[in-house]
C-alpha cells in the first residue's frame, strides 16, 4: 500500500503533469487570439499598427493592438513551463512507483514469525510481569523498515522498556526485545495481538499485519493486605493475638478451663492434688481444646456489588476481605470454602486447607466480576448439597439484589442445619459518596437516601435477626477488620466447629 | 561515539552538503531582480489608486444624485430624475483625471499601459515569492536536520520548486530553460533538468536520511534510556529509611494499644495519604524496592535481561544500512532518469526498438505528436499502471509462497493459562460452579476426605 508520503510524492507528480497539461491548452488558446481578435487568420496582424516597439512585439505573438493584457496567458504558450511541468510531474510520478514491485516482492509480513513469553502466567495485582518478544525473519530478503508492536491490556503499565520496537531484519534473522508490566487489577488479561507493520526505505508504501496472537495472563486480588498483615505479625512476635483464637470447649490444649470431679478413667496426670488437699475430693483440671472451624463464604458477586469508586467497589472491598480472612483461615489450619454466586452458584471451593485450597480461591477470586442478580437461596442450597455438615457461614453481600423473602428463605434452610451465619453487608451509598465532599443540599438528598436505604435494611436485618443471623453493617473503612472480627469471634465460641 | 550516532551524522552531512548545493544553484538559476524586495510595495501604488478611483466615481455618483435632486420641480418622481436627469459629465472627467500621469492629484496615477502594469506584476509576484517561499524552503531544510521529520524535507522541496516555476512563469529564469531531449546525456546537462532532477535528488536524500534517523537514533536513545532507567533502580535506596521506620513504629504502637493492629495499619496509611500527603512517597518507594528485587530475580534467571530490554540485541546493523544506502540510491536514479527520458523523449527508444526489427511503427514516429505532452501523458499512465501490476503479481507469487509455507498461522492463537479452577473464556472470564447435580452431591466427599485432599 502506499503510504501517505508515496501518495503525497504521487499526486504532487499528478498534480504538476497537469499543470504542464493545462498549461499546453490555455497556450494553444493563445493562438486563437490573433483569429478571435483580428479576424484574419493565424499569422496576420491588426491593420491599425502603431509605431510602438511593445507593438511590435505583440505584434509577433499575434496579440491584436488594444488587448495587450493577455499577453500573460501567451507566457503559457512558451514550452518552458509545460516542459518543466512534465518533466517534474514525471520524475515524481516515477519515483513514487518505481520501488513497488521490489517492495511487494520482499516485504510480505507473513514471513515475519513473532513469538512472545512471560516469566510468569499468574501475578499478583501490582506485581510484574516480564514479556520477552521474539521476531524472526523466515524469508531471505532483507526487510529495511520493520516495526513490531505488542500491544497490552489497558490495564497493564509499562514500567521498564517498551512494547514497540523499530528495526531491520536480514533474512532468517532473529531479534528479542523485552518489557516489563505491571499488572494492576485482578482478572485474566490477554497480552496481544502484535502488529507487524513493513516500510520501505523511503518510506513509500507500507504492509500491515495484524496477528492475532495472545497470551493470557492471570492476576490474582492485590496481595497487600496479607502482606501488610504479615508483616504487623512479624513484628509483634508473640503479641496480642497469640491464644486469641481458643475455643471454649475443654480437651487436651495447654489452657485452663475449670477443675471437675475425678471420673473414672481420667489421667493421673490431670489430677489436681492441691484441690484434694483443700477439699478432701479428688479433682482433675481440665484444659480448653483449640478446635478448628469450618467456614464457608458466600461471596455475592451480583450487578449492585460493582457499583462504587473504580476498583475500590464494594465487591472488591469483599474480594480483598475474603482474602485476608482466607489466608488467617489457612494458617491457623482450619478449614476455609468459598462459594461465588450471582443469580446462580458460579463457583466453588469445597472447605478445605492448606496452599493448593488457597491458590484455588486466589483463582476463583480473579475471576469473579460483578453480573446480573443475586439469589442466595440457589447459593445455600448448592452448598448445602455438597457439605452436609453444619458450617460457620459468612454472606459477603449488600442484600440489594435479591428480595428479602429469598434471603430469609435462604436463612431458614442454613439454621435449619445448624449452620451458623453472619452477614457483612457493605452499605451502598458509603462506598458510592463521601458525605464530606458534598454541598449542604447534595449532603441533605444524601442522607434523606441513606435514610430510607436503612429503613429498608432495618426490616430485612430484623427478618434475619429474628433466625438467629448476625447482621454487620460496613464501609470502607471498617469492612476488612470487620470480617476479621467475624473470624475471630466465630473461631472463639467455635461456629461451625469440625 | 556509537556507531548509530555516527551514521546519523553522516547522513546529515551529506543533506547539509547538498542543501547548500541546491540553494545556490536555485540563487544563480533565478534573476537577481526577484530579490529586489521594493517591487513588493509598488503593486500598492495599483491598490491606492483602485482604491482613489473607486472613491472619485463613488463621490461623482453621490454628486450627480444630489445635483439631480436639488433640480427637481414639482412632484416628479425622484427616480425618474436618478435615471434622466443625472449629469454625468462629472464623473467622466473624473475618471479621466485619474488615469491621467499627468494630473498631480493623483499621485499614483503613473502608470497607464497595461505593458507596465503586467512588468510591475510579474516584479511584485517574483519578489513576493521570493520573500515568502524562500524562508520557508531554508528554514525547513534546517527544521528537518534537526528534527528529522521528513515534512519539514517535503516543504524545502515545495519551497524551492515554487520559486523555480514562477521564476518561469515570470520569465526571471536566467539559466536556459530548454530541455534537450536529442539523448539522455544532452537531457540530463540541461540546467534545467539539472536543476529540478538536483531538488529531487535533495528529497530522496532527505528521505533516506529520516529513514536511517527513524531507525537509528530512537534505539540508540531507548537504549541510553532504559540503561538509565535500569542504573536508577538498581542504585536506589530510600531516603532516611530508618528514620521512617522509627516514624512508623512509633505512630503504630501508640495506635496498635487502641485500636487493634488491622485497624491502627489502615488508620496509618489514611493518614499518611490524606494529611501528610506522604503515602505516594512511601507507595513509590516500595513500588522502586520491589521493582529493584524482581529485576534482581530476573537477572539471576536470565543474565540476558538487560540486553532485551534495552532492545540491544535488536539494534539495526549501521553497517548494512551504509552497504545497502549508496546501491540502492544509484539505481532509483539511474531508472528514474532512463524511464523519464523513454516518457519524454520516445522517438529515441522506438527508433532503437524499430531499429532490432522487431517492432516497426513508422506512422507513430512520424507522427507530431510523440512530442506533445499528450503522448507522454499516456506513456507515463501506462509505465505507472506497468509497475503496479508487476508489484501486484509479486506480492501474489510470494504470499502464496508464503502462505503454503506457513499454514494456517494467521489464525487466532491463544496462549492459555493453565488454571485450578475452570472458567469459559469464550466471552468473559467468569468463573463457572458446575450445574448442580444429585449425582454430584452424592459423589461429592465428606469433609474429612477435602482435608486430606
Amino acid at each position: 500500500m502506499l503510504s501517505s508520503r508515496g501518495a503525497f510524492i504521487a499526486i504532487g507528480g499528478v498534480l504538476l503533469i497537469s499543470i504542464g497539461l493545462s498549461a499546453k491548452g490555455i497556450g494553444t488558446v493563445t493562438t486563437m487570439f490573433p483569429i478571435l481578435f483580428g479576424g484574419e487568420g493565424l499569422t496576420q496582424i491588426n491593420g491599425t499598427q502603431t509605431a510602438t516597439n511593445q507593438t511590435a512585439a505583440n505584434q509577433s505573438l499575434g496579440i491584436p493592438t488594444g488587448m495587450e493584457i493577455l499577453e500573460p496567458f501567451h507566457i503559457l504558450n512558451s514550452s518552458t513551463i509545460v516542459d518543466y511541468g512534465m518533466f517534474l510531474g514525471t520524475l515524481l510520478l516515477l519515483a513514487s512507483v518505481i520501488g513497488l514491485p521490489f517492495f511487494r516482492a520482499s516485504a510480505n509480513a507473513s514471513l515475519i514469525r513473532v513469538t512472545r513469553s512471560v516469566d510468569r502466567e499468574k501475578a499478583f495485582a501490582g506485581e510484574y510481569v516480564h514479556v520477552t518478544v521474539r521476531i524472526e525473519n523466515t524469508g531471505r530478503r532483507r526487510m529495511d523498515f520493520l516495526e513490531i508492536y505488542d500491544a497490552i491490556p489497558d490495564m497493564f503499565e509499562i514500567v521498564l522498556g517498551e512494547n514497540f520496537i523499530i528495526t531491520q531484519l536480514a533474512g532468517r534473522e532473529t531479534k528479542e526485545f523485552s518489557y516489563i508490566v505491571q499488572v494492576s487489577t485482578r482478572g485474566v488479561y490477554r497480552l496481544g495481538p502484535v502488529k507487524v507493520i513493513i516500510h520501505d526505505r523511503l518510506g513509500f508504501y507500507f504492509e500491515e499485519d495484524v496477528r492475532h496472537f495472545y497470551t493470557e495472563i492471570l492476576c490474582y486480588p492485590s496481595y497487600e493486605d496479607i502482606r501488610r498483615m504479615e508483616a504487623l505479625s512479624k513484628r509483634r512476635q508473640q503479641g496480642k493475638m497469640f491464644g486469641a483464637h481458643k475455643t471454649r470447649q475443654k480437651g487436651m490444649g495447654d489452657d485452663f478451663h475449670a477443675l471437675a470431679r475425678y471420673y473414672p478413667g481420667a489421667p493421673f496426670k490431670s489430677l489436681d492434688w492441691k484441690a484434694f488437699s483443700r477439699t478432701g475430693e479428688l479433682m482433675v483440671r481440665e484444659f480448653e481444646s483449640e478446635k478448628n472451624i469450618r467456614m464457608i463464604v458466600f461471596l455475592d458477586h451480583s450487578g449492585s456489588m460493582g457499583a462504587g469508586i473504580p476498583f475500590n467497589t464494594k465487591l472488591d472491598f469483599a474480594i480483598r476481605s475474603t482474602m485476608l480472612v482466607m489466608k488467617m483461615a489457612e494458617e491457623r489450619q482450619d478449614l476455609f470454602g468459598l462459594v461465588t454466586f450471582a443469580d446462580r452458584p458460579t463457583s466453588f471451593l469445597k472447605p478445605g486447607g492448606g496452599k493448593a485450597s488457597f491458590f484455588q480461591l486466589l483463582e476463583i477470586l480473579a475471576l469473579v466480576e460483578p453480573q446480573g442478580r443475586s439469589d442466595p437461596l440457589a447459593a445455600v442450597d448448592y452448598v448445602m448439597q455438597r457439605v452436609p455438615r453444619a458450617s460457620f457461614y459468612v454472606f459477603l453481600t449488600d442484600l440489594e439484589s435479591s428480595d428479602s423473602e429469598v434471603f430469609t428463605e435462604a436463612a431458614k434452610r442454613a439454621r435449619a442445619t445448624k449452620n451458623n451465619i453472619t452477614v457483612i453487608s457493605p452499605f451502598g451509598p458509603l462506598f458510592e459518596t463521601k458525605l464530606t465532599d458534598l454541598t449542604a443540599t447534595e449532603r441533605a438528598i444524601a442522607e434523606a437516601i441513606f435514610e430510607e436505604y436503612l429503613g429498608y435494611r432495618k426490616q430485612v436485618e430484623d427478618r434475619l435477626r429474628g433466625l438467629g443471623v448476625e447482621i454487620i453493617n460496613v464501609g470502607p473503612d471498617d469492612m476488612l477488620p470487620n470480617v476479621i472480627k467475624t473470624y475471630m469471634e466465630g473461631k472463639q465460641i467455635g461456629k461451625g466447629s469440625v | 561515539m556509537p556507531a548509530g550516532q555516527m551514521t546519523a551524522h553522516f547522513f546529515r552531512i551529506l543533506y547539509i552538503i547538498l542543501f547548500v548545493f541546491s540553494t545556490l544553484w536555485v540563487f544563480i538559476s533565478i534573476d537577481p531582480s526577484m530579490f529586489d524586495f521594493s517591487q513588493v510595495f509598488n503593486i500598492l501604488e495599483y491598490i491606492m489608486l483602485i482604491v482613489q478611483g473607486l472613491v472619485m466615481v463613488m463621490a461623482s455618483v453621490a454628486f450627480s444624485i444630489a445635483s439631480s435632486i436639488t433640480t427637481v420641480k414639482g412632484n416628479i418622481p425622484i427616480i425618474g430624475n436618478l435615471l434622466g436627469g443625472a449629469d454625468v459629465s462629472g464623473m467622466s472627467s473624473t475618471i479621466e483625471a485619474l488615469v491621467n500621469p499627468d494630473n498631480k492629484f493623483f499621485p499614483h496615477s503613473t502608470t497607464t499601459t497595461p505593458e507596465k502594469f503586467i512588468e510591475d506584476f510579474g516584479n511584485f509576484f517574483g519578489a513576493t515569492a521570493i520573500l515568502i517561499l524562500l524562508p520557508i524552503a531554508i528554514l525547513s531544510g534546517i527544521g528537518f536536520l534537526r528534527e528529522g521529520d521528513t515534512k519539514l524535507a517535503i516543504y524545502s522541496f515545495l519551497g524551492f520548486q515554487l520559486i523555480i516555476i514562477i521564476a518561469i512563469f515570470t520569465q526571471k529564469i536566467i539559466v536556459s530553460t530548454a530541455i534537450d531531449s536529442s539523448n539522455i546525456f544532452t537531457m540530463i546537462f540541461s540546467p534545467i533538468f539539472t536543476l529540478g532532477f538536483l531538488l529531487y535528488l535533495l528529497l530522496e536524500i532527505a528521505f533516506q536520511t529520516s529513514y536511517t534517523l527513524n531507525i537509528l537514533e530512537p534505539m540508540t536513545e531507548r537504549e541510553k534510556r532504559i540503561q538509565e532507567h535500569l542504573k536508577r533502580i538498581r542504585t536506589f535506596v530510600p531516603i532516611s529509611e530508618e528514620e521512617e521506620k522509627g516514624r512508623e513504629q512509633s505512630i503504630q504502637s501508640v495506635q496498635s494499644k487502641k485500636f487493634g493492629l488491622l485497624a491502627a495499619s489502615y488508620l496509618r496509611e489514611l493518614v499518611e495519604r490524606r494529611v501528610f500527603k506522604k503515602g505516594e512517597v512511601v507507595r513509590d518507594a516500595k513500588t522502586t524496592m520491589r521493582l529493584q528485587s524482581y529485576l534482581a530475580n530476573l537477572n539471576q534467571s536470565d543474565p540476558q535481561t538487560d540486553q532485551k530490554l534495552a532492545a540491544k540485541t535488536a539494534q539495526p546493523d549501521v553497517s548494512a544500512l551504509l552497504k545497502h544506502f549508496i546501491p540502492v540510491m544509484v539505481f532509483r536514479m539511474i531508472a528514474v532518469v532512463a524511464l523519464s527520458y523513454f516518457i519524454l523523449a520516445p522517438k529515441g527508444i522506438l527508433e532503437f526498438l524499430e531499429g532490432l526489427n522487431f517492432f516497426e511503427f513508422p506512422a507513430l514516429l512520424q507522427s507530431l505528436e510523440l512530442h506533445q505532452p499528450e503522448f507522454q501523458t499516456i506513456v507515463i499512465i501506462n509505465v505507472v499502471l506497468l509497475f503496479i501490476l508487476f508489484g501486484a503479481i509479486l506480492h501474489y507469487l510470494t504470499s502464496g509462497r508464503t502462505g503454503e509455507f506457513l499454514g494456517g498461522a494467521k489464525s487466532l492463537v491463544v496462549q492459555r493459562i493453565e488454571t485450578l479452577v475452570d472458567f469459559d473464556r469464550s466471552s468473559k472470564p467468569t468463573p463457572t460452579a458446575g450445574e448442580t447435580t444429585e449425582e454430584e452431591a452424592e459423589e461429592a466427599p465428606s469433609d474429612e476426605e477435602e482435608e486430606i485432599s
